[in-house]
């Protein structure tokens, strides 16, 4: 069988994102029948990098594509993939995920799943040491953002949604990645958006009060109030939707502009990093 | 002697349900209710909410066509945890918030009306002078 590989970078990560959505347009757009995901180079995988390239997986078998992944040379992220559930979710036979305290497993949903929540919340209570607030927050930001998949990506892929805390870096970091429409798709059929070229903007204005493409009922709070709330705890919320990312962060907005000729985000990537510690 | 309804949000949405769906119907319950009766006591029975998009959708929105002390004296909001209550509030300033401004938008005085001249013909006026 014919078969295109891409050869993955060494760090999944936010930063990373220009290389892995090529890797991922790359996947996608690729005519052959099979795609090879090379991951044997992969040192680090975080929450964004891994739900990204879940997301891909599943675009890709929904398109008819098998897939295929060499599993990354380094022992770490070899049994991090295994303990977080990616085995168990493309693997026929693969070995289920580990109910670690630092990670909560991956997820590919639909809707708003309370079970999911509540082992999420059941990590932050026995590790973390997180006043209540903060431990409501997380559960705001589950919810909202689950609720935003749900109402606005209009995908029947659904979206992935994994959680991971670094105790040493003392931070918890969350991603929630769909591929269905994006946000700039979805605000440019607002009359007031319809002319708006850059994606930077449209994902700022999708932050600000009251913007929202519900026409039956006010809406266009919860970004608002994530954004909000992360930035009075001294987090940050990265969003990265078809061509533009902005990375909110507690003193400034940093907008990545889109270079001529990089491909395209298929759908919206949203990660949030929250501080576990107490910041001064 | 103020006649006041009374809403138990955990018998009416359960307590692993807070979608924006669920908020609907509070709100439906809320609007009710006050229809009938002078104010309401909406008891969240110790719930843990956390979502901008129930609170908005059943209590948020409602500060879109009323004005805020009148619904805060409207609407009396009991057992509900103190990062809900301060989401709440938050909430509500911000609809609040947004009332205001649709309001003086559609208030405001057109611009005045400027009339273009054409170059040539300010010059000459200029000149004139």
């Amino acid at each position: 069988m014919a078969s295109v590989t891409i050869t993955l970078p060494k760090l999944l990560t936010v930063g990373w994102s220009p290389r892995l959505t090529r890797d991922c347009a790359s996947a996608l757009g690729s005519s052959e029948r099979q795609v090879i995901f090379d991951l044997r180079r992969v040192e680090w995988i975080a929450p964004f990098g891994l739900t990204t390239l879940s997301a891909t997986i599943l675009a890709c078998l929904e398109a008819g594509k098998s897939c295929a992944w060499y599993p990354p040379a380094d022992p770490g992220c070899r049994s991090y993939l295994t303990e977080i559930g990616f085995d168990e979710l493309f693997l026929p036979g693969g070995d289920a995920a580990l109910h670690k305290s630092t990670s909560v497993e991956l997820r590919n949903l639909n809707g708003i799943a309370p079970s999911y929540l509540e082992n999420l919340i059941a990590v932050v209570d026995a590790r973390l040491s997180l006043t209540a607030d903060q431990r409501d927050q997380v559960f705001m930001h589950l919810i909202e953002l689950m609720q935003n998949a749900t109402d606005h990506a209009h995908s029947n892929m659904g979206y992935f949604v994994c959680a991971q805390w670094y105790p040493t870096k003392g931070t918890l970091r969350l991603s929630f990645v769909d591929v269905g429409l994006g946000i700039p798709t979805v605000l440019r059929t607002l009359p007031q958006f319809k002319t708006e070229k850059d994606d930077c903007v449209l994902i700022e204005r999708a932050t600000e009060e009251g913007v929202t493409t519900r026409k039956e009922r006010p809406g266009g709070m919860g970004l608002t109030f994530i954004r909000q709330y992360l930035r009075d705890s001294k987090g940050t919320l990265t969003i990265l939707s078809e061509k533009g990312k902005v990375s909110f962060q507690p003193k400034k907005i940093v907008r990545r502009k889109h270079r001529r000729g990089e491909p395209t985000f298929p759908g919206t990537a949203i990660d949030i990093l929250m501080r576990t510690r107490a910041t001064e | 002697m103020i006649d006041k309804a009374y809403i138990n949000v955990k018998a009416v949405c359960g307590t692993g349900k807070v979608t924006r769906d669920d908020g609907a119907v509070i709100n439906q319950l809320v609007r009710a209710a006050l229809e009938t009766h002078d104010s309401v006591e909406l008891d969240f029975d110790h719930v843990r909410i956390a979502s901008v998009s129930f609170l908005d959708e059943a209590i948020g929105v409602i500060a879109l066509e009323t004005d805020l002390s009148e619904l805060k004296s409207k609407i009396d909001v009991t057992n509900i945890g103190s990062f809900d209550r301060r989401l709440l509030e938050d909430i509500l300033t911000s609809r609040a918030r947004q009332a205001r401004r649709t309001a003086s938008e559609g208030g405001r005085l057109p611009p005045r009306v400027r009339v273009a001249t054409a170059p040539r013909a300010r010059k000459r006026s200029r000149a004139r002078k």
